[in-house]
């Protein structure tokens, strides 16, 4: 008891007076707890990353056991849940190692993460221990092994250790592993280019040199829909990034009509696709069953209807319309029927993207220095700016797991990718290309 | 044998933040009444076992059902930590209007 009691960490005081002042009890039926809810931000969780322990004597060339933990605690600063220390290696010794514990959990860490490490010729094996440092008997929360080939691949597999302490934390996985795709300034061109989450293996996925537009990834096959207008026309396109027999070829068709094909948006299922066709005469919204010549007319407008984005449901569809005069975000049924209209604070709202949480849809305002990102909830409460005349800020894309946001934004000069939460917190650079990168999209985590 | 039955305080940490989060407390009803009190089951997995229910009424049927609303949009929890020997864990989660006042 005398134990326990010291240790319960100062920068835990506050919560540990919420928590246990209602007694844990056992009954004979099982392990009972109690809580109160309280009010405030949750506080992020203290996690120390020591560098890893190696097991075997090869030569670690590229200094993994120093740069896999660096990754992994970026990863994890990136999630905004966790506030991440990265420290030297812990000691071999049983003693010396729990005095290390107790030292980091003074720090202010709530756990901690022991790696042990193996190269064995291009193979890259990790073993990852957290551990509970809440409580002085520093128990075991999870372990698990995972390994890479080549060695090349050792970012993979610091951000698949991330997404699974990211689990192991809040029983869902974090977004490390996801890439995005955008639009990319090459030359005269503009061409689709892939990075990981974090920036980093930049991949050029199209060489069509004509101007390529609105990418989308696909939620369930890995492929990514375009418009380009590399065969003269507007058409709507597909390539498959991770698929390395298509690599070289010629985009996969996905859309032709007469006029024009745009705006393509995947539905959850990944084979229903909203788009924007004028094969009426002026824009209207459509749905295809990709792959078949099935499709159905959404809208019927004078104006112009365009930019559709899928409730995470699948049973709704929020687009841009200007039918009342001005470009205005509008929702109706994936059926096209109940049109409402969302935005009245603007003149000029355009790019609504839904969250995947289903809770916020984030669009893109005109402003008199150029344009915002807002957010607003689907039944059209709280609107509220995201960013504030930095630049023009556009484009907005959702991580897959709704937390994170990446759009496009002139504050640096030419447009770059930035990325902030989903409140508008913690906006920061992604992207410094030599040309201009816009209209970003998010991927689904792999499959 | 430890004193306490479920000495994973970080757990409880980030349950305890996972609620608290999630929990839209409804406007216009009075700070003075009683506390609603929710529990559920979490397996090993983090899910929910069978339904959570309302132990302890408020006395006002939409105060209880945004609480019981703020558990069920936490799911799914954490996983259970390796070294709790249960197969489950037994929650009683207080929502106390007099707590988040402000």
């Amino acid at each position: 008891m005398r134990r326990a009691r010291r240790a319960i960490p100062l920068l835990l005081a506050a919560l540990a007076l919420a928590l246990l002042t209602v007694p844990q009890r056992l009954h004979s039926q099982g392990v009972e707890v109690f809580l109160n809810v309280t009010q405030g931000g949750s506080k992020k969780l203290g996690i120390a990353i020591p560098e890893f322990t190696r097991l075997n004597a090869a030569l670690d060339e590229g200094n993994f056991a120093r740069n896999v933990p660096e990754i992994i605690g970026n990863d994890l600063r990136f999630s905004a849940l966790f506030a991440v220390a990265n420290t030297p290696a812990l000691p071999a010794a049983q003693d010396a190692m729990r005095q290390e514990f107790a030292r980091l959990q003074q720090a202010g860490a709530h756990a901690a993460m022991h790696g042990l490490m193996r190269i064995d010729g291009q193979r890259l094996t990790i073993e990852f221990r957290l551990y509970d440092l809440t409580n002085p008997d520093f128990r075991l929360i999870a372990s698990k092994m995972f390994w890479v080939e080549p060695l090349a691949d050792h970012r993979r597999l610091a951000h698949r250790i991330a997404d699974e302490v990211v689990y192991q934390f809040t029983g869902e996985r974090g977004v490390a592993e996801t890439k995005i795709a955008y639009v990319s300034q090459i030359g005269p061109n503009k061409e689709l280019v892939m990075i990981d989450y974090d920036g980093f293996n930049h991949t050029q996925l199209t060489n069509l040199r004509s101007t390529s537009l609105s990418p989308t990834w696909s939620p369930v096959d890995s492929s990514v829909a375009f418009t380009s207008f590399f065969k003269g026309y507007p058409y709507v396109f597909r390539v498959y990034p991770f698929n390395p027999r298509r690599r070289g070829q010629e985009p996969e068709l996905v859309s032709a009509w007469p006029g024009i094909n745009t705006a393509p948006a995947w539905a959850p299922d990944g084979r229903l696709m909203a788009l924007t066709l004028s094969k009426g005469g002026n824009p209207d919204i459509f749905s295809l069953r990709v792959g078949t010549s099935d499709f159905r007319q959404l809208t019927n407008n004078r104006g112009i209807e365009t930019d559709p984005s899928w409730s995470p449901t699948g049973r709704e569809i929020v687009f841009t319309s200007d039918r009342s005069g001005t470009p205005q975000i509008w929702v109706m049924a994936a059926e096209g029927t109940n049109a409402r209209r969302l935005t009245f604070g603007g003149s000029y709202d355009t790019q609504p993207r839904w969250s995947p949480r289903g809770d916020a849809i984030v669009f893109t305002r005109r402003t008199p220095g150029g344009f915002d990102l807002w957010a607003i909830n689907p039944d059209g409460s709280n609107a509220r700016a995201l960013t504030q005349g930095n630049g023009s800020n556009e484009a907005a894309s959702w991580a897959p797991n709704g937390r994170h946001i990446v759009f496009s934004s002139t504050r640096g000069g030419r447009a770059q990718l930035y990325t902030m939460l989903a409140d508008g917190t913690e906006q920061q650079p992604l992207t410094r290309d030599r040309g201009e990168a816009s209209s970003p999209t998010w991927s689904p985590r792999p499959q | 044998v430890d004193a306490s039955d479920f000495p994973f305080t970080y757990y409880l940490r980030q349950l305890h933040a996972k609620v608290s989060e999630r929990w839209r407390r409804p406007p216009l009803i009075a700070t003075e009444q009683t506390s609603a009190v929710i529990y559920f089951e979490i397996d090993r997995e983090g899910q929910i076992r069978g339904e959570p229910k309302v132990k302890q009424s408020s006395g006002n049927e939409v105060y209880d059902q945004s609480a019981l609303r703020a558990v069920v949009e936490s799911v799914p929890f954490p996983p259970l930590p390796r070294e709790f020997p249960g197969q489950y864990l037994k929650v009683n989660f207080g929502f106390d209007p007099g707590l988040n006042r402000g």
